[in-house]
């Protein structure tokens, strides 16, 4: 681990902190709010790319399992993961790499639909793929109950995406982070 | 003693330094110049920050490009904005971040945190989390957690420039009694009358080079807006 | 600072973190293996128990766990509707325990000395090159930022404001991404100007 490398996975994990304070935005239609914090996967992601974004949502759980409030509505604490959606929680540290990981293979070709496809594998398939076996598990439900009741947050997660992938392409344009 | 020699510097095809050679024994250096001009960049070679793309800078004869960790030792560096050069939550442990750095005994550490805390009366802010000081309080605290590395030479990035009037006098002054010798690059003109020496910087290049009632004129001349 | 409250002291603040969380561990491991409701309710006496021998804030705990008793409640509630009330007895009574303990040990326990713990924790990973040291540093940076990107948000979304942005998820969050990384430039060189060698 390089200084860089320090230095940005703490800044995004504050960074992601502070997404929390940014007001929920109800999207019509919708049947849930929409939290900016979770966009902080697909930032860290999308902008730092797979080592430094994965890094940077590590940090940001480890504090949040040391007993900081951060996460949105000032909840904290380890809690957070053993309870029925910790997987979720977890699931945003793979996920931040994984969509960091695409964002490094298309970036040359980097466009609105390479950076959603990477923001949506990551930020989405990941998160979901270790939340709805946990869930399943913990709250012994099984997978099919599990899966169903996580579809509510589907189409805000893919509006997450969508901006993700929006700050993804024009921050190439303006501060270009991968191989730097 | 500080000494240029033939040093370049270029980001890729944007040359900012141009050939700069100098020789500065003083203790007291001043660095004025416009946005761009390259004075920044001559700060950060100083501590190795950043290496000549040509030539060398050496600080007592150690160059900066090859001898980075003497040189970190030797030369403290304040930046500009205090925010981003504090390091710890707690004033304290900020502090000492350099002290570890220099891997010194836990009681040396002790003494000497306890020591620059004591010298510039904060030592009621000792647990304090840095974010909750004040704008001069922070800036006090980057040039304590600098000057506790007890360097021979300390470079400050525009030190006063995000600072109010009665802030900027009290970093002036604790620049002014510093033992060390310090280089200072800084907008706030006021402040560089008892420098020894002032460099003007204009398109990479050194215009003027002399005591401050010369060189601060012939800048202020200089950047004087169209009539 | 951004501590959840530590009210007042009492004997499980005392305890140190390692300890408490290898509490957590055992308990919260061994609460997944028994079926016994006997058992079960033992565990949920002793997760009880904890928050209360430490005097801890009613109020500022409910606030903690209100979202996850919600979901328990609406678990338990579809098992029994399921037909089977033996499940909703164990599953609420897992989670409950779990999430009792760990909220305890929040509140009882100092961010920094959770810190400290996670570095411990961190010790054995050095068989794969990573330094608990940096972890520590990582950790600490990151403390020490969050007040300052909380400042900058403010900042950020006024200024938006002023220009009539102020709902543009956008308009603060591109900003927000290029000042962070000014400020990570900045800070990497004041990191190295105090003679932090990486090696």
């Amino acid at each position: 681990m390089t200084v860089k490398d320090m230095v940005y996975a703490a800044l995004f994990a504050a960074l992601t902190a502070a997404l929390g304070l940014l007001p929920m935005v109800a999207v019509p239609g919708l049947p849930v709010p929409i939290h900016a914090q979770s966009l902080g996967v697909m930032l860290a992601g999308g902008v730092l790319g797979a080592k430094r974004g994965g890094l940077a949502m590590l940090v940001f759980m480890a504090l949040v399992a040391a007993g900081l409030p951060l996460l949105s509505g000032g909840r904290g604490g380890i809690g957070i993961f053993l309870g029925p959606t910790g997987g979720f929680a977890l699931g945003y540290i793979p996920g931040a790499f994984i969509a960091g990981w695409f964002i490094e293979r298309f970036w040359s070709r980097l466009n609105f639909v390479t950076a959603f496809i990477a923001c949506a594998i990551g930020g989405i398939g990941v998160v979901y793929l270790l939340g709805i076996p946990w869930l399943g598990a913990v709250a012994k439900i099984g997978l099919v109950k599990a899966a169903t009741g996580s579809m509510a947050f589907i189409p805000g997660d893919l509006i997450k995406a969508a901006l993700g992938a929006i700050v993804a392409v024009s921050m190439k344009k303006s501060y270009p982070m991968i191989g730097k | 003693m500080i000494e240029f020699d033939q040093v370049t510097m270029r980001f890729g095809d944007l040359t900012v330094l141009d050939r700069i050679s100098l020789a500065m024994p003083e203790r007291r250096i001043a660095v004025v110049g416009s946005n761009g001009s390259g004075k920044s960049t001559f700060a950060r070679l100083l501590n190795g920050l950043i290496s000549p793309t040509e030539g060398a800078v050496r600080i007592d004869g150690l160059d900066t490009a090859k001898d980075a960790r003497a040189i970190r030792r030797k030369v403290g560096f304040v930046f500009q904005n205090p925010d981003n050069q504090i390091v710890y939550p707690l004033v304290e442990e900020d502090i000492a971040f350099g002290l570890k750095n220099l891997k010194l005994p836990k009681a040396e550490i002790a003494a000497r945190v306890d020591a620059v805390l004591a010298r510039y009366g904060m030592e009621a802010l000792r647990q304090r989390p840095a974010h909750l000081l004040s704008g001069g309080q922070k800036q006090m605290l980057a040039l304590s957690s600098v000057l506790v590395m007890e360097p021979d030479y300390v470079v400050f990035d525009e030190p006063t420039t995000l600072l109010d009037l009665r802030n900027k006098r009290r970093v002036a002054r604790a620049i002014a009694e510093l033992p060390q010798t310090a280089i200072v690059v800084s907008h706030d003109l006021d402040l560089l009358d008892d420098f020894e020496r002032v460099l003007v910087f204009d398109g990479g290049k050194v215009v003027c080079d002399d005591v401050p009632r010369v060189a601060l004129r012939f800048y202020r001349e200089m950047m004087a807006p169209d009539v | 600072m951004f501590e959840i409250s530590l009210a007042r002291i009492t004997w499980l603040h005392r305890v140190p973190a390692g300890v408490k969380l290898l509490v957590l561990a055992v308990a919260g491991a061994a609460v997944f293996l028994v079926d016994d409701q006997r058992a079960l309710a033992g565990f949920v006496g002793f997760a009880v128990l904890m928050p209360l021998s430490a005097w801890l804030p009613l109020k500022a705990v409910l606030k903690q766990i209100f979202p996850a008793a919600i979901l328990i409640a609406a678990l338990a509630a579809f098992h029994v509707v399921m037909g089977e009330p033996e499940t909703a007895i164990a599953v609420s009574a897992r989670l409950a325990t779990v999430i009792l303990l760990a909220v305890t040990l929040t509140f009882t326990t100092r961010v920094s000395a959770m810190v400290d713990a996670i570095e411990v924790a961190a010790r054995p990973l050095k068989v794969f090159g990573i330094d608990p040291a940096k972890v520590g540093l990582t950790l600490s940076l990151a403390i020490r930022f969050i007040p300052v990107l909380f400042a900058l948000v403010g900042e950020i979304r006024e200024a938006q404001k002023a220009r009539g942005l102020e709902g543009n998820v956008i308009a603060v969050v591109m900003p927000l991404l290029v000042r962070t990384l000014k400020m990570a430039d900045d800070l990497a060189d004041a990191i190295a100007a105090r003679g932090y060698d990486a090696e």
